[in-house]
């Protein structure tokens, strides 16, 4: 058995058995990262983003917000009102795209889910919108071979981007993920900035700069918008 | 491989890309689990693997080349994942094999146990080669383009894996095995 053919034979015989598919779980779960996860920006495209979210990204969603309801209830609670009286029943406020939730000393884990959910769909819809318009300026970058041509389309983004980042900023986010939110809001604006000192290096002509300026400091911004994104199951916001 | 959904996934299009990991992630998981010998560690390896292409992906120059470029990020997560679980598998290698069983005569069974605890001594990297070369069937010099290394190192850790394997059906003292020496 020990001979080159029969060893080959053995070895090919040994390392063929064994599961053929890969567990649906697990193909669904990375699919669900990817849909709170950024691509990194290369300047052939760039600036990076997300299609429409899919269902299992939703089903993600409802988890983590029950965490965070059941986890936040309490904390959410503002120090030095406490509940004297003991509970008592909170107006149930129905999911809307409106962001405006009126302001409850005590919000009940359904108060605190009701706001979250309505932060989400009215994040995620200008946020899905600006996605969608960006897989097109994206393609406009793939054909960009010059860097004025790749200013140019930086440029667009850039305005695209600053109309996403005012509506963010209009939005009324509740209070478990406010300052976040402002965190967030002050990320888009870096990374507006640093595409804006990206465009004016490619109008130079200095590509290999644009690069590395992209490179040193995008991640970082990316990196944190990310993390808030994953943390509340946020869709991607370029 | 759809050269234009690897384009569109480039893009930033989820859509696209969850077509793509559906076309690719029984090979990449079959890959995985056959390197790491543990369906736990293997779909470690796998969801990394889908999550760091879907990073990268921007990075990736030629969309032909999408399969072979996110086999070599799966082994490098199958490396990850071997260098994260090194600490307890010393142990489980004296543990009963869990791996699958087959319809066998006892002398089979026996060799395959042996090939099955020379298998695991061997390094990871070992392994991978071994793997897309005698489970892919890959030719060794795509093997070495693939995994980013010189087509002689491709060679010579193919070489210490079958002689590992040799050396456990032989019943021969087993050296430990390490890449380009013996220790």
């Amino acid at each position: 058995m020990t001979d080159d053919r029969s060893l080959e034979r053995a070895a090919r015989s040994f390392i063929e058995p064994g599961p053929t598919r890969a567990p649906e779980a697990a193909v669904a779960a990375a699919l669900v990262a990817v849909q709170t996860t950024r691509q990194e920006r290369d300047l052939r495209v760039p600036w990076r983003t997300s299609a429409m979210p899919i269902p299992a990204r939703l089903a993600a969603a409802a988890i983590a917000l029950a965490i965070v309801v059941v986890g936040g209830a309490v904390l959410l609670r503002p120090t030095g009102q406490p509940n004297v009286g003991g509970p008592s029943p909170s107006p149930v406020i129905a999911p809307s795209p409106s962001p405006a939730i009126a302001p409850s000393p005590v919000p009940s884990p359904t108060d605190a889910l009701a706001a979250l959910q309505a932060y989400r769909v009215a994040r995620d819809a200008i946020c899905v919108s600006a996605s969608q318009q960006l897989l097109t300026l994206n393609a406009a970058g793939d054909a960009a071979s010059t860097p004025a041509e790749h200013a140019d389309v930086i440029a667009r983004i850039i305005v695209l981007g600053t109309t996403e980042t005012n509506q963010l900023a209009a939005l009324d986010p509740p209070q478990a993920v406010a300052e976040e939110h402002a965190a967030d809001v002050v990320h888009h604006r870096d990374s507006l900035a640093l595409l804006g000192q990206i465009e004016d290096l490619l109008r130079q002509g200095k590509a290999a700069e644009a690069d590395a300026v992209d490179r040193a400091l995008g991640t970082a911004i990316s990196s944190q918008e990310e993390a808030f994104q994953q943390r509340y199951s946020l869709a991607d916001c370029p | 491989m759809d050269r234009d959904l690897v384009e569109r996934a480039r893009r930033g299009d989820r859509e696209a890309f969850t077509v793509l990991v559906h076309q690719v992630s029984d090979v990449l998981y079959a890959v995985a689990y056959r390197i790491l010998r543990d369906s736990g560690l293997a779909e470690d390896a796998l969801q990394n693997a889908l999550v760091l292409a879907w990073r990268r992906l921007p990075h990736l120059r030629d969309a032909d080349r999408f399969e072979a470029w996110v086999h070599r990020i799966l082994v490098h997560a199958c490396y990850d994942e071997s260098q994260r679980t090194r600490s307890w598998t010393a142990t489980v290698r004296a543990l009963p094999l869990d791996g699958p069983a087959i319809p066998d005569g006892s002398d089979a069974v026996a060799d395959r146990d042996e090939l099955e605890r020379a298998y695991r001594r061997l390094s990871v990297e070992q392994r991978a080669v071994f793997v897309l070369h005698h489970y892919l069937g890959l030719p060794l010099v795509e093997v070495a383009e693939l995994l980013g290394i010189p087509a002689g190192t491709a060679r010579s850790r193919l070489h210490y894996a079958i002689a590992g394997l040799r050396d456990a059906l032989t019943g021969e003292p087993e050296p430990i095995v390490q890449e380009g020496r013996l220790a």
